[in-house]
């Protein structure tokens, strides 16, 4: 993968096993959808625009001339779909502001009820797990969560390289995760 | 993933590692082909992955929704060896002589002072919370389990919640909206002159109506709109494979009307949207305390029974979708039709950790 063009597709290898497009695409919604959706969800924050994001990949790759072999078609899927992402947040640097409803119609419209605030008693086991983490790493994560700074600030704002931050920042939500048990995540 | 994982640990560790990579604005290009193939190793990382996943969304989304939820994470007490420092400080000072008692006065001044400006700069993020606030206005009505309730909304609609569902409502000088999160509610829609539309959003459809009374009833997999009064226009939301069918260019029915006495299920992927006849009465028999069903799938029949049941309900045993139920549920009589269940279908009730499960009985034990 080319590391000097930020978006680098190189055209697919034909393949002459007469499968449509639209079969191969599905097939790969079958299989790869939930990786996909959860990658996309990591990098958007918000479940419904990492879904709208997916659906727009397959269209995508449904407008590809040459359709390939399956397992071939997944790190395409993924880049297209990592691209699609990397616009969607320079967007919203720009409107940051108008995201706040976006998240509010979000969550309204979230199929499940597993998407919920957290409760009282959980918040109660993350003040104590959060007791146990250095000071250092405790204010990493109120910056990211709380404040919602951005890496990059927090990095600039204390003076540690962006890995740093990373890591203090990986602590901390594998730390909450783990005091909070391990209840099987509804997807 | 599970309790028992030895390598639980350093997984979750790995998989916040990755996490924590994709919070960057630009990660590195290789970095999605490696963490596919970490994703790929073994099924429990890509478990672990979406729980921290999840846990993150969730705090985002208590921030946005409920910020005094997080102000135990923000509260930052002060240090208990600063306070000692400081009474040790201030006892350790000597008011005997009085000359040197302005310097002093002043010296606790400023001690004073620093500390205030430590407590506001401490302040900070908690008033950053409270941007939440200017959200828009919107209600919401939840009823619990067996519950019901009548909504008068603010233009004279009336509509009544079923039990376990909940609607949201958005009206705005366009339009008037109400999303169906979960469950059942029937609608008596006043007409306005002013034609402001009134639409129901129902996740999979979206059911719009002028002047006329209608039931719409969704669960995971299916919405059903039933019209009692007047006409309705039904219109599906792009599904996966309807976005595909129109990106490819090949048309499908997005649109039906139905008029009274007629029923539309939409599923997400169907290929078409059928407009049935039905019985609205039976339909709406929920709103007289009892359901009624002719010839339908027994797991759908206890998702209705269980939104009304004083006790959990489950049956998503996919044989039980085979089995076809034609009668009425009254929730008074509960045990009663629970044994009747088993007396006249090849089902078992069990109860487990407190909830009723209905399977399909092992054909040995008959």
């Amino acid at each position: 993968m080319s590391e000097k063009s930020p978006h680098p597709i190189e055209p697919l290898p034909s393949v002459e096993n007469g499968t449509a497009p639209a079969d191969l695409i599905e097939q790969l919604f079958r299989k790869h959808n939930a990786l996909l959706v959860s990658f996309l969800k990591s990098r958007l924050r918000s479940e419904a625009e990492a879904h709208e994001v997916a659906q727009e990949a397959y269209v995508r790759m449904l407008q590809l001339e040459r359709p390939g072999v399956v397992s071939y078609h997944r790190a395409y899927l993924f880049k297209i779909a990592s691209n699609l992402a990397m616009d969607r947040l320079r967007q919203r640097t720009v409107q940051r502001h108008a995201r706040l409803h976006e998240f509010v119609v979000d969550w309204l419209a979230a199929p499940s009820t597993d998407r919920r605030v957290l409760a009282e008693e959980e918040v109660a086991t993350l003040q104590a797990a959060f007791a146990e983490l250095p000071a250092k790493t405790q204010g990493i994560f109120r910056r990211h969560f709380i404040a919602g700074e951005t890496l990059q600030e927090i990095a600039r704002a204390i003076g540690l390289t962006d890995r740093m931050v990373r890591y203090h920042l990986a602590h901390a939500l594998a730390h909450c995760r783990m005091r909070l048990g391990l209840e099987e995540p509804k997807t | 993933m599970t309790r028992t994982d030895p390598d639980l640990k350093v997984r979750m560790e790995e998989a916040a590692a990755w996490w924590a990579r994709f919070q960057e604005c630009e990660p590195a290009a290789d970095d999605m082909a490696a963490w596919l193939a970490w994703m790929d190793q073994e099924p429990e990382n890509a478990a672990a992955f979406e729980s921290l996943n999840e846990l993150a969304l969730r705090i985002r989304q208590t921030r946005t929704e409920a910020p005094a939820v997080l102000q135990p994470l923000v509260e930052q007490r002060p240090s208990r060896g600063w306070l000692r420092n400081c009474v040790a400080f201030l006892s350790s000072m000597s008011f005997s002589n009085a000359a040197s008692l302005p310097t002093r006065y002043v010296l606790v001044t400023c001690l004073v002072a620093a500390a205030g400006v430590a407590l506001l700069f401490a302040g900070v993020p908690r008033l950053r919370l409270h941007y939440a606030s200017d959200r828009p206005a919107s209600g919401q009505y939840i009823t619990p389990t067996a519950g019901q309730r009548e909504v008068l909304l603010e233009d004279g609609s009336r509509l009544v919640l079923g039990g376990a569902s909940a609607i949201a409502t958005e009206f705005s000088a366009k339009r008037r909206m109400v999303r169906l999160l979960c469950g059942e509610a029937y609608f008596e829609v006043k007409h306005e002159v002013s034609g402001r539309p009134f639409e129901v959003d129902a996740g999979f459809a979206t059911v719009r109506a002028i002047g006329t009374a209608f039931d719409v009833r969704k669960d995971d997999r299916h919405v059903a709109v039933t019209v009692t009064e007047g006409r309705v226009k039904i219109e599906r939301k792009d599904g996966f494979l309807s976005g595909l069918a129109a990106a490819a260019g090949i048309a499908r029915p997005q649109i039906a009307e139905a008029g009274r006495a007629q029923q539309v299920v939409i599923e997400p992927d169907a290929t078409r949207l059928a407009v049935t006849t039905t019985d609205p009465v039976r339909v709406t028999s929920w709103r007289r305390g009892h359901l009624e069903f002719i010839d339908e799938p027994l797991d759908e029949v206890i998702r209705s029974v269980s939104r009304y049941s004083v006790k959990p309900l489950k049956g998503d045993d996919p044989a039980l979708r085979s089995i076809t139920y034609t009668g009425s549920f009254v929730p008074e009589h509960l045990d009663g039709w629970l044994e009747a269940l088993q007396n006249v279908f090849p089902v078992e009730v069990r109860r487990t950790d407190g909830v009723t499960v209905i399977q399909a009985r092992a054909p040995s034990t008959r």
